[in-house]
């Protein structure tokens, strides 16, 4: 009876309710797909990053990370890689050596990271060869290829097929010199990234170091993102030599980017909540203060003020909570479409893909948010039928009948 | 044992600039199955009277007796369902809840009493039929006109088996044919059921149909005198 009487008073005012209603709905869908596009463009950023180079989880030695020295390799990589191959949630894995280097064109010379790379491996877990602006990736057919990025390409003057000298300290401690031919220039979002490697074939080193198996890091790509926290623990435990980091331990600032987005996704529903507060609030005030003649024949003839809150509270649940759902729901379905189909960013701005962030934007929400905001709509609700049911309760019926 | 007896009542109002004495040492009872009218001009003290009699308001001072319960010194959460089930009330106008059916609006003070939906569905049906209004049962008040709507309250104030029904100036918004029908009709259920019925008016038509009549002038009683009859007939 109570629901009834409720359901009908909501349509009382079609139009005040309709409003309230139209406002809640476009209020949530509006604010979901908005966090959609912001957490889709972080997640955008932090795939890049792992898609870039970094990849899910790393393995180093533990004195690695903090000298990068060409004797702190991994020992017995080979059955490290087998038996992280065989896990059936790792998608695909590959190993690196890196040493700091000089690189030295015909003109000038520079500091740079020199990465070995497996060229086969490396194109299942980075997309590094897919950002090659010009000649080819390391299987080209040259001897000794190099691959550079473009900044570093433009400071040294380096063109396909020029020379590229390449100097690092070797094992004995000794200088190794090595010619390279340029055989690719690669463009990340990131200039510095760009201005500071040199990618070369792991083998390639390998001869010149006179070491024929030996290397530096171990990349890992997984088949769920989701699982890099806990595969992280569990081969921390497993592989007891080495240093075992997810990409979240290896760039914090990285994993403070996923985080942020996620908490200006709740303050900003937050707001937009607190703002609809008000507004439901008022629209039962408004109907309250309306019915108060009626309430107060109610009261005269044996409703208690506390059956008149719980009208109240119905009615507001009723209107913010139907609301809710259609606008949650039209939100998280707009998030999935254009999670599934993207939008086309290229249409509103070209300068978007320098920030590091791909020209098809993905919208997504994690799913544990979606109980957050039902939390926080269903508290919104309750507490916008406070004040509208309270001042129901508090009036006087001789008085509510005299108003006439 | 009289079901309403007031003793020596004064009311006060405090409120505004100047306080109003609306009753002064107001004294008189109301035996089972009365017929009886309070009249007097505007501002006499009919309303304030009422609303003391019917539990919505405290007299200043003096006693209030409803079937032998003091209400003056019944707690208000208790005095609700005070009200509830012992008095029935008709105001002046817009007694009923508009998104409810006459039907609903009936049953919802059994609802308040939590009785059956049985039990309710018979006394609804009963009292609309014995207003006249069964064909209209399932309408809501705005389809109504002010004589039915009325109707339909008087049915209301009956549904809880009330002790007696207060009824403030139930023919002030009718047309005289409406005001003949409700007074038909309450005189009937008077007559044939035994429900007290006290009414305040200042119309004298009505008035004339009251078999008992006291008379406010200023808050106090003036008169409080038995009128004969004419034979009521169904
Ligand atoms: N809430 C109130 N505050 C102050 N004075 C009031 C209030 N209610 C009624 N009165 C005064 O009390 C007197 C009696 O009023 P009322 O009982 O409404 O008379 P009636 O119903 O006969 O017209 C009037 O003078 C009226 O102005
Ligand atoms: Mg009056």
């Amino acid at each position: 009876m109570m629901l009834k009487l409720a359901w009908r008073n909501l349509w009382r005012n079609k139009k005040r309710s309709g409003i309230i209603w139209t406002a809640m709905v476009v209020g949530l869908w509006s604010g979901l797909f908005a966090s959609g596009i912001m957490l889709g463009m972080s997640d955008s950023m932090v795939r890049n990053a792992i898609d870039r180079d970094l990849g899910h989880v790393q393995f180093h030695l533990p004195s690695f990370t903090e000298d990068e020295l060409l004797t702190q390799t991994i020992p017995d990589a080979h059955n490290v890689l087998e038996n992280l191959r065989s896990k059936k949630e790792v998608a695909s894995v590959t190993d690196r050596i890196l040493i700091d280097a000089i690189a030295a064109s015909s003109k000038t010379s520079g500091v740079v990271k020199l990465t070995g790379l497996d060229e086969i491996r490396e194109k299942e877990v980075s997309t590094l060869d897919r950002h090659l602006i010009n000649g080819n990736w390391l299987d080209d057919d040259l001897k000794s290829p190099a691959i550079v990025g473009k900044k570093l390409a433009e400071k040294l003057g380096l063109k396909l097929k020029s020379k590229l000298i390449l100097s690092f300290q070797g094992f004995d401690g000794s200088v190794v010199y090595a010619n390279f031919k340029v055989a690719g220039i690669i463009q990340t979002q990131s200039s510095v990234f760009d201005e500071t490697h040199v990618w070369v074939r792991g083998n390639d080193l390998r001869k010149l170091t006179g070491r024929d198996d030996f290397t530096h890091e171990i990349v890992v790509k997984l088949n769920k993102s989701e699982q890099t926290d806990s595969l992280e623990k569990a081969w921390t435990g497993e592989f007891a030599n080495l240093k075992v980091q997810s990409w979240k331990t290896l760039v914090p600032e990285l994993k403070l980017t996923a985080d942020l987005s996620g908490m200006m996704m709740s303050i900003f529903m937050g707001i937009i909540l607190f703002a609809l507060l008000f507004g439901v609030t008022n629209t039962m005030l408004m109907s309250v203060l309306e019915r108060y003649r009626e309430f107060g024949i109610l009261m005269a003839v044996g409703m208690k003020p506390a059956r008149l809150f719980q009208l109240i509270l119905i009615e507001t649940l009723i209107l913010a909570l139907s609301a809710g759902v259609f606008g949650t729901a039209f939100g998280l379905l707009t998030v999935h479409w254009f999670g599934l189909h993207g939008i086309n960013l290229a249409l509103f701005a070209d300068g978007l893909a320098s920030f590091g962030i791909s020209s098809k934007l993905y919208t997504t929400i994690p799913p544990d948010m979606v109980w957050i905001l039902a939390l926080m709509i269903i508290s919104t609700a309750i507490i916008s039928a406070i004040y509208p049911g309270w001042k129901a309760t508090r009036l006087k019926p001789v008085e509510a009948i005299r108003s006439l | 044992m009289p079901i309403i007896s007031v003793e020596s009542v004064t009311k006060i109002y405090n409120g505004g600039a100047v306080p109003v004495q609306a009753l002064s040492g107001v004294s008189f009872s109301v035996e089972k199955g009365e017929f009886l009218s309070i009249v007097g001009p505007s501002g006499s003290g009919k309303t304030t009277l009422l609303n003391i009699i019917g539990g919505l308001d405290q007299p200043t001072s003096g006693n209030v007796v409803i079937s032998g319960v003091e209400v003056t010194k019944v707690n208000p959460g208790e005095l609700i369902d005070f009200r509830l089930n012992h008095i029935g009330f008709v105001f002046q106008a817009y007694n009923l809840i508009p998104v409810l059916t006459a039907y609903e609006n009936v049953e919802f003070i059994m609802l308040l009493q939590k009785r059956s939906s049985k039990e309710r569905k018979e006394r609804a049906e009963f009292l609309l039929e014995a207003v006249g209004l069964k064909d209209k049962m399932h309408v809501r008040p705005s389809q109504l006109s002010g004589g039915q709507q009325q109707r339909v309250a008087v049915a209301r104030a009956l549904a809880s088996n009330p002790a007696y029904v207060l009824a403030d100036e139930p023919t002030a918004n009718l047309d005289s044919v409406s005001a003949e029908q409700l007074l038909d009709l309450m005189e009937v259920l008077n007559h044939q059921h035994d429900t007290t019925f006290v009414f305040s008016t200042h119309d004298h038509r009505v008035i004339a149909r009251a078999h008992r009549v006291i008379t406010l002038r200023d808050g106090r009683i003036e008169s409080d005198v038995l009128q004969e009859q004419k034979e009521v007939t169904k």
